[in-house]
């Protein structure tokens, strides 16, 4: 089932981009389909700046999150379940998550120690790769580009936002 | 016609020389010859330095090892003959290889450089964030190839707390400006004293003035450090380096003279004794007999016996110089403890000591003005002559007059002396009494008659 604070939340991995020097400024690091040839699925657009910078304070906060409940002494050993809705109810108050997404992925976390254990493990690793995917797609789409003028940067009023365009991209594609 | 010779077998032909009808030929054999040795050695020597290459290929890694290479083909005689060719192969293809690692090297060099130089540059901003590291970790993935898990690693490894954030920028700073650049000298926080300082520029990046530990009071901001002092520092210090000069000069030229004042209080004692004071009492014995004992009179010489015709024109002397006393030790004469040895008003206090007690509290005076000014010289030694406020501010919180009259009075009203003070005061004076004597300021061993 889904997860809010990973899956769900986490972008699906992106097609890989090349090398970095690629597109430099381009929304996307692949040529465009031709006329008259079979249209292949468009890749996903690149994350601007505000989406990579939210997405990486998703993913840090995220992470911090799963962490501290790793290194609690009975992790593995009994059922953490209060220590994980603590920790997601923080990052509700903190404006990293929605409400509904925190109650979806609380929904699934398992009761079993060694299943919780095993689970946690999932969302840290999901979490590390989802959070380089996204930052790898933005930087070969924008590699050399020392700023993003005119546009303005992402703060806490806007994570969500940020969150769903970003979102919006990966869906879409 | 046929020949009958012809039916006898001919004799065997002696068979010609094939060269001998062709002397060239012996040359294009010749060379053949030596083509096939030159296709021989070739063969051989490349096969050797086949052999060499195989030998210095590490078999875990595929590297050539260079170096193996060249003993391989030393040793092999086979490899000789083409050894130039191959060694010179391999070092250029060592060079190429030493040139990639150096470009490799360089480019690894610039892209920490770029990175260095931005998440320095954070330690610049007054309020950061965790926000800014975002911000920075973003750019750089868009300006370097850094690898991404290393940039994410930055986010992973600076601790969710502004001072680790701002102490991690502060890091990258110093790495930025490099080990020479932080050994620098710049301009550090002035000295006590106004004086101008220079610090190690690592340590103005961390904002330690003294290369050590953090400076006195909160900095403006970490990293931060006041270079110059506060508006009006230089004046008020030399204001006070001045008063304190002209404090420790009176002090000097008190304890200069006090010696001789010392002796003639003592003359006076003695007149004393042999003077019945009381209402009525012809005061102008005394003072004639004193003075003609102590002419001439040392300059500033506070106390004149020779205006004295009376009790009151005495205890009026003995208030003047007692009060001249008390500011050349530090005191101001209405400080606590110096009232306790003395109240300036001479009617009440001053003359119930009785003419006695007023020349002890005199000579006693004296004591403190040459042990203060001993303290002091050790002092000076030690802290600088710009610190006289500093030293007389300790020395009066431990100084008592009364401690040093006590020694001019005799044994047998110790007693009584200290049996007249309150419990408190009592404690107080003990103590001082007692601390007087480990500083060496006093020595009542066989002082009193």
């Amino acid at each position: 089932m889904a997860n809010a604070l990973a899956t769900d939340t986490m972008p699906p991995a992106p097609d890989m981009p090349g090398p970095p020097p690629t597109n430099a400024g381009g929304p996307s690091p692949r040529p465009q389909p031709q006329n008259g040839l079979v249209q292949q699925p468009q890749p996903p657009p690149a994350p601007t700046h505000q989406q990579t910078v939210a997405a990486l304070r998703h993913f840090d906060a995220v992470r911090s999150t799963w962490e501290k409940i790793a290194k609690n002494p009975e992790f593995g050993k009994s059922d953490l379940k209060k220590a994980i809705i603590d920790g997601a109810s923080k990052l509700v108050a903190d404006r990293i998550v929605k409400p509904d997404q925190a109650v979806t992925m609380l929904s699934v976390v398992p009761s079993n120690p060694f299943q919780q254990k095993k689970w946690v493990a999932e969302q840290i690793m999901h979490n590390q790769t989802a959070e380089t995917m996204v930052l790898d797609h933005h930087r070969s789409a924008f590699y050399g580009t020392p700023d993003q003028d005119g546009q303005q940067a992402s703060t806490m009023d806007t994570h969500h936002d940020d969150l769903a365009g970003l979102m919006g991209h990966y869906k879409n594609g | 016609m046929a020949d009958v010779s012809n039916l006898y077998p001919a004799p065997p032909q002696q068979q010609q020389n094939a060269l001998a009808g062709n002397p060239l030929g012996v040359i294009d054999m010749v060379s053949k010859l030596n083509q096939n040795a030159l296709f021989q050695q070739e063969f051989n020597a490349k096969k050797a330095i086949g052999h060499a290459y195989q030998k210095a290929i590490n078999p875990q890694t595929g590297v050539i090892d260079t170096p193996t290479l060249m003993r391989e083909i030393q040793a092999n005689p086979d490899a000789g003959f083409l050894a130039g060719e191959a060694s010179a192969g391999a070092l250029s293809r060592q060079g190429q290889a030493i040139s990639n690692a150096t470009s490799a090297f360089t480019l690894a060099q610039n892209q920490n450089n770029y990175l260095r130089d931005t998440f320095g540059s954070l330690a610049n901003k007054p309020n950061l964030t965790r926000e800014d590291l975002y911000n920075a970790v973003v750019m750089i993935g868009r300006n370097t190839n850094v690898p991404t898990s290393t940039l994410t690693n930055y986010i992973r490894s600076v601790p969710n707390d502004p001072k680790a954030l701002r102490d991690f920028a502060l890091s990258m700073q110093a790495q930025a400006v490099g080990a020479s650049g932080t050994a620098a000298r710049v301009a550090g926080p002035p000295a006590q004293s106004g004086a101008p300082t220079t610090v190690p520029a690592g340590a103005a990046i961390f904002g330690q003035p003294n290369g050590q530990g953090g400076q006195s009071g909160p900095p403006a901001m970490s990293g931060s450090i006041t270079t110059e002092p506060a508006p009006g520092f230089t004046e008020a210090k030399t204001a006070l380096a001045q008063s304190g000069a002209e404090a420790a000069n009176r002090l000097r030229e008190a304890n200069d003279t006090s010696p001789q004042r010392k002796g003639m209080l003592g003359n006076l004692e003695e007149d004393l004794q042999h003077f019945t004071s009381g209402p009525g009492a012809d005061w102008t014995k005394v003072a004639k007999s004193w003075v003609n004992r102590n002419v001439p009179l040392p300059k500033d010489w506070q106390f004149d016996p020779k205006s004295i015709a009376s009790q009151e024109q005495f205890t009026k002397q003995a208030t003047q110089l007692v009060q001249a006393q008390f500011q050349s030790i530090g005191g101001t004469g209405t400080d606590a403890k110096f009232n306790s040895a003395y109240e300036t008003s001479p009617n009440d206090t001053l003359s119930q000591l009785g003419n006695q007690g007023i020349i002890r509290l005199l000579k006693g005076n004296e004591d403190a003005i040459q042990a203060k000014n001993k303290a002091w010289l050790g002092w000076k030694k030690n802290n600088g002559p710009d610190t006289y406020d500093e030293f007389s501010q300790d020395f009066n919180t431990r100084f008592d007059p009364r401690v040093f009259q006590f020694k001019y009075i005799p044994k047998s009203e110790r007693e009584a002396y200290i049996s007249r003070m309150d419990p408190q005061d009592r404690a107080r004076f003990v103590q001082d009494l007692v601390s007087a004597h480990k500083q060496g300021w006093v020595n009542y061993g066989g002082m009193a008659k």
